[in-house]
């Protein structure tokens, strides 16, 4: 036991880190590649071991209960490994590519990767923190690598996502910042204890002693601070920018798991110290608006679009919008939004890595047609992974989308969600299908695509259809999560 | 009870450097107004060290120090000379608007300061609530309105001083390691930005953000 | 007993208050011209100034009403009427009474308001020129000493000026007390009409503006005023940072002297600064200083 916490709350971070710094300092080549590899091989291992134990209700916890994980975390910090290891494969091909198109310095590759494993580590270190504010530092960690990375192009638009995306993430996070102190300093007029109000699992305690307008108030506070992290409403405007002009495996990573990350930051507030005022009509209200809107937003910007990364970023804004409404809904809602989180984390970032193998190949990102003639396997993958996204039967975003259904109870909320997800359905059906079929291009392709980074689009894709296949176990998984945590 | 009215009046000082972070052109009497405002909170911490007393504020203090007083600003000093930029360009409001913004803000953040029914904050302290949603408000505000970049970097550390106060008046309890990974934090987004700024600088030739609009929908 | 001391107060402050301006006038002069490497008029040279124009013919032009013949008497009785309520150099004067605030407020107003008028009312274009600028400036100037002022009032609950003196010395000074009175103090640096700020009576510009068809009399009791308009405002603003040497009887007025003495230097030192201020530019900086007194008025509020 004592052995398990020892590693994963402190082998596997220091392990991380050193990568970084290893990254940073080795000159690029096979070497530091399979270092890498070999790296985030043993952290996805580690984290499917820690997710076997989880599962069975073992929680661990460290450093006098600072850093905790139990199934929730577990599930995360698989979703993380997951497409993280998948990503950094599809990188070593891209980046060489991208550099030699943007005619950037040859050492940029080691911050690349250097950054990226930064970002692997903040986002490791969050899930797995019980503290409400180094929760906070880590989630704010984490937008600082990604910025980086996003600006990697070193172009105008690709600065201009960069400088929106850090300036609207560090003023919403600072809200966030706002309502964690003012839960510690209610925590600390309660109970004297100064100690007291820094872990969530303290503070479940003493929830039911806080009056109930300063709860509501803080919520609001929470959801809005880390919903710009999630592209939620209001503070949505840095995603399309951010996600169209970043190098393809970074928006995989944006896309999948940062966003995921601002919403595992609500759910877990919402579940440890929100439960019961989730049932108050104003948190759940301002949640299902919030959702609406984001959901109409994505779908109805959606349609006028013609680069396809930014029709994937509009449709990442719609499905947080999905995952926010179910939240509202507070017993059956859980579930679905924390299983749709997952879907929509593994199906996103195959499409974002599709989509960037078609730009590696065409050498763009609009004004496509006639792919699946030209290359079958890209053109398929592509529209494959479009179904599977919009929650087509056999994959599993088909239970989360559609059968989530189940957990809205009023009519009129189901109505208009489902309008909009049709809306969305078919604005970005209508694109792909545009860019898929059609008579061949005439343009010069870069050749045959490298089989590594045609291969992991591939293995999210079927990661999805063999959960779709068999939907018990995530929805046995999703039911611990909530339970659980 | 003369406790907190020192550490009030303190506090409201910091509103005049705050006026004069947000408003004034030049980029290099702005980062000066910042670090004024820093030693300000500088001196808030340091009299709650002294006269509350807690002592473990001493080390909140002395971090501050080193990383508003002296790091941050160096950073942007070095960055202003770097990019050598010296008056920003014209933000979207003129002065007189933009004053009368700054006031209404100033404003609002007092009235939520005493009218949100928060009843853990002693009555000394509201007023630094108040002092804090207004460096806050006016931030958020300098970030939205201004267009050179290193000037939204300002405003940003100006927000992020607010956000501390804030952290220091209502939860002084809290451990060292939480105020320590939040300033690192600080620093870190204002070394990045401040980065970013030069390779705007760098590519497009100006640091105007607005200018950065080839992304429309 | 009581009575006949603040019978001499009250008519010592009526005669420094004459007296003392034209003097710190000339050591305003006497200080520029040494910062300008010369070596300047005597210090009593404004008062020879005025003396001087005492004497000499009053002519008014034919298309002037009698708003021009009357504006400067006006002006200046309205100013000692000021000075015979405003307690300076004591804690009261045997004039005050329960809201003397306001009405030394609306008596500052209307003496600037007569000068304007007056030079409104001269038939000439030059003084109507001046005299709009004048007024552009006045409007912002006036309602920044309106919010200081009622910031004050605010702050220590009362319109009396002795209440607000005691309640100054029985608590500490407070910070919208001394924000108001900054504010002042760069509202009587502009009432000076001193460069950068010397917009009505531009010479290079508008050939004397606001006074072109004065003389005599008249002058003199116009520059007076203005002079005295500017001297009540810093004598405020002074003892409202200050109030404790009010108390000491023999003492209090070589303090009061020394302290407005201290103002007019600074003054001095601001004046060979700047060049001329265009209409715009002059708004911008007042509308800082109005932000200062907003600001006061909003600690004041607070209780701060």
């Amino acid at each position: 036991m004592y052995l398990i916490n020892i590693v994963s709350i402190v082998v596997i971070p220091l392990l991380l880190g050193l990568s970084c710094i290893i990254a940073y300092i080795v000159k690029y080549g096979l070497g530091l590649r399979i270092y890498l590899s070999i790296i985030y091989l043993l952290t996805l291992g580690w984290s499917i071991l820690l997710f076997i134990l989880t599962y069975s209700g073992l929680i661990i916890s460290g450093f006098s209960n600072e850093f905790r994980i139990d199934a929730l975390s577990s599930f995360y910090i698989l979703t993380i490994s997951i497409i993280e290891f998948s990503c950094l494969i599809y990188s070593f091909r891209y980046m060489e590519e991208y550099i030699r198109r943007y005619r950037l310095p040859f050492k940029k590759l080691n911050e690349y990767y250097s950054l990226f494993t930064v970002t692997f580590l903040t986002l490791y270190m969050m899930s797995i923190s019980n503290n409400i504010f180094i929760l906070w530092v880590f989630v704010e960690a984490t937008t600082l690598s990604t910025a980086l990375l996003v600006s990697f192009g070193s172009y105008e638009a690709a600065l201009e996502g960069a400088w929106k995306y850090i300036i609207l993430c560090t003023i919403g996070l600072s809200l966030a910042l706002y309502s964690s102190t003012l839960i510690y300093s209610y925590i600390l007029d309660i109970t004297g204890n100064p100690y007291k109000g820094l872990l969530f699992t303290d503070i479940a305690k003493y929830v039911s002693k806080i009056d109930l307008h300063i709860l509501s108030l803080t919520c609001i506070m929470v959801i809005i601070g880390y919903g710009v992290k999630a592209g939620l409403f209001p503070m949505h405007w840095w995603v399309p920018d951010a996600y169209s002009e970043a190098p393809s495996p970074i928006s995989a990573i944006l896309s999948s798991v940062i966003e995921s990350c601002g919403f595992y930051a609500i759910i877990r507030w919402l579940i440890t110290v929100y439960k019961d005022i989730l049932y108050l009509a104003t948190v759940r209200n301002i949640l299902l608006i919030l959702g609406m809107v984001s959901i109409f937003l994505g779908s109805l910007f959606m349609i006028k679009q013609y680069d396809l990364k930014r029709i994937l970023a509009y449709s990442s804004i719609e499905n947080m919008g999905i995952i926010a409404l179910l939240l509202s809904y507070p017993v059956y809602g859980f579930l679905y939004a924390i299983m749709h989180l997952f879907n929509h984390s593994i199906l996103k970032a195959s499409t974002f890595l599709a989509v960037g193998n078609i730009e590696y190949k065409y050498g763009r990102r609009s004004e496509l047609h006639g792919i699946i003639s030209d290359s079958p396997i890209l053109g398929y993958m592509l529209l494959i992974g479009i179904i599977a996204l919009e929650g087509s039967p056999p994959f599993s975003s088909f239970y989360s989308i559609f059968n989530s259904s189940l957990a809205i109870r009023d009519l009129a909320v189901l109505v208009i969600y489902l309008i909009g997800i049709f809306i969305g359905f078919i604005a970005i059906t209508n694109r792909f299908i545009e860019v898929s079929w059609g008579v061949k291009m005439n343009t010069i392709t870069r050749g045959n695509t490298p089989i590594l980074m045609v291969i992991m689009p591939f293995a999210l894709i079927a990661i999805s259809l063999i959960l779709g296949l068999y939907p018990s176990l995530l929805f046995n998984i999703c039911s611990k999560c909530v339970g659980g945590g | 009870m003369l406790v907190s009215r020192f550490i009030t009046s303190l506090a409201v000082c910091m509103i005049f450097t705050a006026f004069l972070i947000v408003e004034v052109r030049r980029l290099r009497y702005s980062a000066y107004a910042y670090i004024a405002q820093s030693s300000l909170l500088v001196t808030v911490f340091l009299s709650i060290a002294i006269l509350i007393p807690e002592p473990h504020f001493y080390i909140w203090a002395l971090s501050a120090l080193i990383t508003k007083v002296i790091i941050v600003p160096w950073l942007i000093l070095t960055t202003i000379s770097k990019v050598s930029v010296e008056y920003e360009e014209s933000p979207i409001l003129p002065l007189s608007a933009s004053i009368i913004i700054d006031l209404v803000l100033i404003i609002v953040g007092f009235i939520l300061a005493f009218y949100i029914p928060l009843p853990f904050v002693k009555m000394g302290f509201r007023i630094c609530l108040g002092v804090s949603l207004a460096l806050f408000l006016l931030g958020v505000y300098g970030m939205a309105s201004k267009t050179c970049a290193i000037k939204q970097t300002i405003c940003l550390c100006h927000m992020e001083n607010g956000i501390h106060l804030l952290l220091a008046t209502l939860g002084y309890t809290s451990p060292v390691t939480v105020e320590i990974g939040i300033l690192t934090d600080a620093v870190l987004t204002i070394a990045i930005m401040l980065y970013l700024s030069y390779l705007i600088k760098k590519v497009s030739g100006s640091l105007n953000t607005f200018r950065l609009s080839s992304l429309r929908w | 007993m009581l009575s006949i001391m603040l019978i001499i107060v009250t008519i010592l402050t009526v005669i420094l208050s004459i007296l003392l301006p034209p003097l710190y006038d000339g050591i305003h002069r006497k200080i520029k011209a040494r910062i300008h490497c010369r070596i300047g008029p005597p210090i009593i040279q404004t008062w020879y100034d005025l003396i001087k124009l005492f004497g000499k013919t009053d002519i008014s032009p034919n298309i002037s009403s009698k708003l021009y013949s009357y504006a400067p008497y006006l002006a200046f009785s309205y100013l000692l009427v000021a000075l015979l309520i405003t307690p300076f150099i004591y804690i009261r004067s045997i004039f005050s009474f329960t809201c003397d605030l306001i009405v030394l407020l609306y008596l500052l107003s209307s003496a600037s308001v007569f000068l304007v008028l007056g030079g409104f009312s001269s038939g000439n274009v030059f003084a109507y020129e001046g005299a709009r600028r004048e007024l552009m400036i006045i409007i912002l100037t006036e309602l920044t000493v309106i919010f200081s002022i009622t910031a004050l009032a605010v702050r220590y609950s009362s319109l009396m000026i002795t209440d607000i003196y005691r309640a100054i010395v029985v608590n500490y000074p407070s910070i919208s007390s001394i924000v108001s009175s900054i504010a002042i103090v760069l509202c009587g640096y502009i009432e000076g009409c001193r460069f950068p700020f010397e917009l009505s009576e531009a010479e290079p510009e508008i050939a004397g503006g606001i006074v072109i068809e004065y003389s005599g009399k008249r002058l003199a009791l116009f520059k007076l005023s203005v002079l005295i308009k500017q001297f009540i405002l810093v004598s405020l603003a002074v003892d409202i940072i200050e109030p404790w040497s009010l108390f000491l009887i023999p003492l209090n007025i070589p303090v009061f002297i020394v302290k407005t003495l201290i103002v007019y230097v600074i003054y001095a030192f601001i004046d060979p600064l700047f060049g001329r201020y265009r209409v715009f530019e002059s708004l911008k900086t007042l509308f800082i200083f109005y932000s200062l007194a907003v600001l006061s008025l909003i600690f004041a509020v607070l209780r701060v």
